[in-house]
């Protein structure tokens, strides 16, 4: 059952739509991976689930987020403030400019828990230490007295986790959370997260450039470019199969993957501007199947087959 | 040795900063350890990746080579010409054959001169092209890179991150170069930009039978453009070898976590259970003995008491770790 449910969604700067026609799906427990590169959208259209869009410069132009039967995009802003934390948790892919530098990190911790829930200053203390022991921070009764700064940036992370998840959401939105972390830590970083997801059934969307990270820890993707979903479905059909050029020209430019010392299968030229979305499929001026028709009119997201969809004129399952 | 003289040979380089803060009354002034004893040689068309996780000290090798911080002690030699502080000619000819390409494309730019004045320049201060032409040759490493010679017109915030970039690169090729030190020159592009760019640095590369130093901490990237690779951690060199054998086989245990880290694109490949606990320590302060040993899974009473492993030969490379370890079970799969 779907715990999340966006459809139909864009977000506009003023007359300008910078993301268009978006639908997702999020079950319990399942970890949706949102790909694409700079400018994609993918991180507005996260900012948009949990309606902190920059005001007066982004609104959500039309479409619907639904969760448990109410609507997101029409909330009030009162009730909004009862979605954030408690319903929906998010990550931010620098934890140090979203913690405060001269709170300690348990009364970060705490903070929401009192608000949200009225919980007592010891309640709300305890609650702190377990979940610091549940991102993995050894000692966590004596760390909650610790500030950002005593911490590095893996384990920060790992505080923005257990801020994030300190009221109990169903789901967490995690944008870029590894992109500034190490390799190695990165791996922790993850597994933690997977850890959450399989001990409180946690639904995530992990927002990520990465296809490494994607292919390691999601169960479904959906791919952006220039503001639109290109594909989406069920991870391991999208990476053994793509059915949009988009998604293969991806994957083939992967220096990882690729034939070493062989020149790689580059995407000629380079993303769209938003002020300048070329007419029909953003993609044409890149893409290596491009017709005629591609210029002309723009593909809509449609089922290619039970679980999957793509927005391409061309697009077949093979 | 029979081997073809090196183009760069660096010696037991060290470089350390004064630790920012105030220093503690009698505790004397506090460092940085950043390059703690490098030595590396790369031959003519060479490419040597170097990677590493961040604080690694990656960088700042790469720019004590080229002189632009100060080593507090080793040598660089270009062409067998020791290159010294002291001896300003030589950091001067250093510079005319070795060039830097950064990772910020627009950071590296000055945003007040044009992209085709910020090429000239190079070319007016090395005296690469006579006054009268300037402009055709502006205009030729443009097309080189792959830009159009229009472009010499705008300003870097006129251009994106992978045509600054390609900039970037313009200008290191003006001097003529027989090294080039690419540090994380990728890293701040979108993948699509990435995979150009690395094309060509591969093509120039091959063209110009240039030596690359390539610095970064992406393996992928690494892999695929170098054929040896230096991996290092606190400021030394772990393991160096050849990408191939490297990447197959790895000897040093941080190698080993390093590549097993990195997140494959093969969907139906788990998530490897995290190999390493903690993060790198401070290079502030250096752990006694073998560096790494408060992370790796094999460490001994040898390895935290002991001398410092130093690079012993190992198959074709070279590894810095007291011991020959068996080839690793958890990466059986690894092709």
């Amino acid at each position: 059952m779907s715990l999340l449910t966006v459809r139909n969604l864009s977000i506009a700067a003023g007359a300008r739509t910078l993301v268009e026609e978006v639908d997702l799906d999020l079950a319990e427990g399942e970890v949706l991976g949102l790909v694409g590169e700079s400018g994609s959208g993918k991180t507005i259209t996260c900012r948009a689930l949990m309606r902190l869009l920059p005001a007066g410069e982004l609104h959500i132009a039309s479409g619907s987020i639904e969760l448990r039967g109410r609507d997101l995009a029409r909330d009030s802003e009162a009730d909004m403030r009862r979605v954030r934390g408690v319903e929906i948790g998010m990550i931010f892919q620098n934890p140090s400019s979203h913690l405060d530098p001269v709170m300690r990190i348990g009364d970060q911790i705490a903070e929401s828990v009192r608000f949200h829930e009225g919980a007592s200053a010891q309640d709300a203390r305890d609650r702190a230490i377990e979940l610091l022991r549940q991102v993995g921070i050894p000692d966590p009764a004596r760390r909650i007295g610790a500030f950002p700064h005593e911490f590095s940036g893996g384990m920060r992370q790992r505080v923005m986790i257990a801020v994030a998840l300190a009221c109990r959401p169903k789901i967490l939105i995690a944008d870029e959370p590894t992109t500034a972390l190490d390799v190695t830590v990165q791996a922790q970083v993850l597994r933690l997260l997977l850890d959450l997801r399989d001990r409180l059934g946690l639904a995530i969307v992990l927002v990520t450039h990465n296809l490494g990270v994607v292919a390691q820890t999601c169960d479904t993707l959906a791919v952006m470019y220039a503001g639109r979903v290109m594909e989406r479905g069920p991870k391991r059909d999208l990476l053994r199969a793509p059915a949009h050029p988009y998604t293969a020209a991806l994957l083939k430019c992967q220096p990882g993957s690729a034939d070493p010392a062989q020149p790689l299968p580059a995407i000629p030229g380079q993303p769209p501007s938003p002020n300048a979305f070329p007419d029909g499929c953003r993609f044409h001026p890149r893409c290596p199947r491009a017709a005629i028709i591609c210029q002309e009119q723009r593909p809509a997201l449609r089922a290619i087959s039970a679980n999957r969809a793509a927005a391409c004129h061309f697009a077949v399952v093979s | 040795m029979n081997a073809p003289l090196p183009l760069l040979n660096v010696t037991d380089l060290v470089v350390r900063f004064r630790a920012a803060g105030i220093a503690r009354p009698f505790a004397g002034a506090r460092y940085i350890n950043a390059v703690n004893g490098v030595s590396l040689a790369v031959a003519p068309g060479e490419t040597l990746g170097i990677v590493g996780e961040s604080g690694c000290g990656k960088s700042t090798l790469g720019r004590a080579i080229l002189h632009l911080v100060e080593a507090q002690a080793g040598e660089v030699r270009f062409e067998d010409d020791l290159v010294s502080t002291r001896d300003k000619d030589s950091i001067a000819r250093l510079r005319g054959q070795a060039a830097m390409i950064f990772q910020d494309p627009y950071g590296s730019l000055n945003p007040r001169i044009s992209v085709g004045e910020a090429v000239a320049e190079v070319l007016r201060v090395h005296g690469k092209a006579a006054p009268d032409a300037v402009p055709a040759r502006v205009a030729e490493l443009l097309r080189l890179v792959g830009l159009s010679a229009e472009l010499a017109e705008r300003r870097p915030h006129q251009l994106s991150g992978g045509q600054c970039q390609r900039v970037g690169i313009a200008r290191a090729l003006a001097i003529e170069p027989r090294l080039i030190i690419a540090d994380e020159c990728v890293a701040a592009l979108d993948v699509s930009i990435q995979a150009q760019i690395l094309n060509l640095l591969m093509e120039l590369q091959r063209r110009m039978n240039l030596s690359l130093i390539f610095i970064s901490h992406d393996l992928g990237v690494v892999r695929h453009l170098c054929r040896r690779v230096a991996v290092m951690y606190l400021g030394r060199i772990v393991e160096i070898g050849p990408t191939e054998q490297v990447f197959a086989a790895p000897k040093h245990p941080y190698t080993r976590a390093l590549l097993a880290a990195v997140p494959d694109i093969d969907p139906d490949r788990a998530l490897a259970p995290p190999q390493l606990r903690g993060e790198p320590p401070s290079p502030q302060d250096l752990p006694a003995g073998c560096p790494f040993h408060p992370r790796c899974p094999h460490a001994q009473e040898v390895c935290a008491h002991g001398e410092t492993p130093v690079l012993r030969p190992s198959e074709r490379g070279h590894v810095a770790c007291h011991f020959d370890l068996p080839p690793d079970a958890q990466q059986g799969e690894e092709p």
